[in-house]
């Protein structure tokens, strides 16, 4: 257990993003490969099988967690709109990553996730994020190469367009603010 | 690609897999289309989103090994009420299998001819009537204040209508 505890957190964390949930489905994912032990035939390696284990029960974990309806920019805090301003005005290599701005950034990165289905999220995290190949994202999921292809090109555009959305209420507030402060003048 | 709108390749690839000359057709698309620039934009944010979002990850907590043990253990050792409905379950079976046996012998004590109850001896079958007359004659119980005396029985036996 030891020894496969990172792999299963490092899954669990594409679909959990506050700490609690994460290590209550990683105890989860624990439970359920003993009591499937015996289903493990020795033909792949334990890890592999582990790994399947710990997306489908993360997967159906996550589909069973009350997801939300429609975000819209009520839902974000106003260190996320800033954020998102800040990037705007400045190009993404040339700024300034804290800390702080990375924790603001995978909150509203998992704000927008949440739009997209388990399924279209795991495969964009694993695609765009962590830079995974189609195949090894197969392998996790046991879905075909294309089957990911498809989810990924689906899951993509729906990000882009969250963001698009997303993008156009601060730019909207900025110059709302830009005219008051003009007006004050 | 300079009049084709660049979304559909911005959905096909990830921002960070552009070649090259894809960025630069990109770059020279944008300069005059506002939909595709917005398009473009949200892409790149989009792709510095799920890096980010993929730098997360929760490390392993102290103790999370026993935790788990702990739960495993939990899981193995039923509860209690599931312990009493298991023997109530084992134990159910025997009562109605002795239960069934009971009614089984009751239903042939019952039902059988020759097992009817033995008659009582007729001489105790013989029972006395409420005449305290016969109760005396017979000897039988003590006589209640009201009842007659043996000089009265006598006089109710040989009364005078018999000597005639």
């Amino acid at each position: 257990m030891r020894r496969y505890s990172p792999r299963v957190f490092y899954i669990a964390s594409r679909f959990f993003r506050q700490r609690s949930q994460v290590e209550e489905s990683a105890q989860e994912v624990f439970l359920k490969a003993y009591t499937r032990l015996a289903d493990y035939e020795g033909r792949g390696s334990l890890e592999g099988w582990l790994t399947r284990i710990a997306t489908t029960t993360c997967l159906n974990l996550l589909r069973s967690a009350q997801r939300r309806p429609e975000m819209s920019l009520t839902d974000l805090t106003t260190e996320e709109s800033k954020w998102m301003e800040d990037r705007l005005l400045d190009s993404a290599a040339r700024h300034h990553r804290s800390q702080e701005d990375s924790l603001i950034a995978a909150d509203l990165a998992d704000k927008v996730l949440d739009k997209l289905s388990p399924e279209d999220r795991l495969a964009l995290i694993l695609i765009d994020g962590d830079e995974a190949s189609v195949k090894e994202v197969a392998e996790m999921t046991g879905w075909s190469e294309s089957k990911v292809k498809v989810r990924v090109f689906r899951a993509r555009r729906r990000m882009r367009e969250a963001v698009e959305k997303l993008l156009a209420a601060p730019q909207q507030s900025r110059q709302t603010r830009q005219r008051a402060t003009t007006g004050k003048k | 690609m300079k009049s084709d709108h660049v979304i559909k390749v911005l959905d096909q690839l990830s921002v960070s897999h552009l070649s090259e000359h894809q960025r630069k057709l990109i770059a020279e698309h944008i300069s005059h289309c506002s939909r595709c620039e917005r398009a473009f934009q949200a892409a790149q944010m989009a792709k510095v989103l799920l890096r980010e979002r993929a730098v997360a990850t929760t490390e392993v907590p102290p103790f999370f090994q026993q935790k788990v043990l702990a739960r495993l253990r939990e899981k193995q050792v039923p509860p209690i009420a599931d312990t009493f409905w298991e023997m109530w379950r084992a134990a159910g079976l025997l009562v109605s299998s002795m239960t069934a046996l009971v009614l089984l012998l009751l239903a042939l004590s019952f039902s059988s001819p020759g097992s009817s109850p033995p008659e009582e001896p007729p001489e105790l079958a013989v029972g006395f009537s409420d005449d305290p007359a016969e109760r005396v004659i017979f000897g039988v119980g003590q006589l209640a204040n009201d009842e007659m005396t043996y000089d009265q029985v006598l006089a109710v036996i040989y009364s005078p209508e018999d000597a005639r």
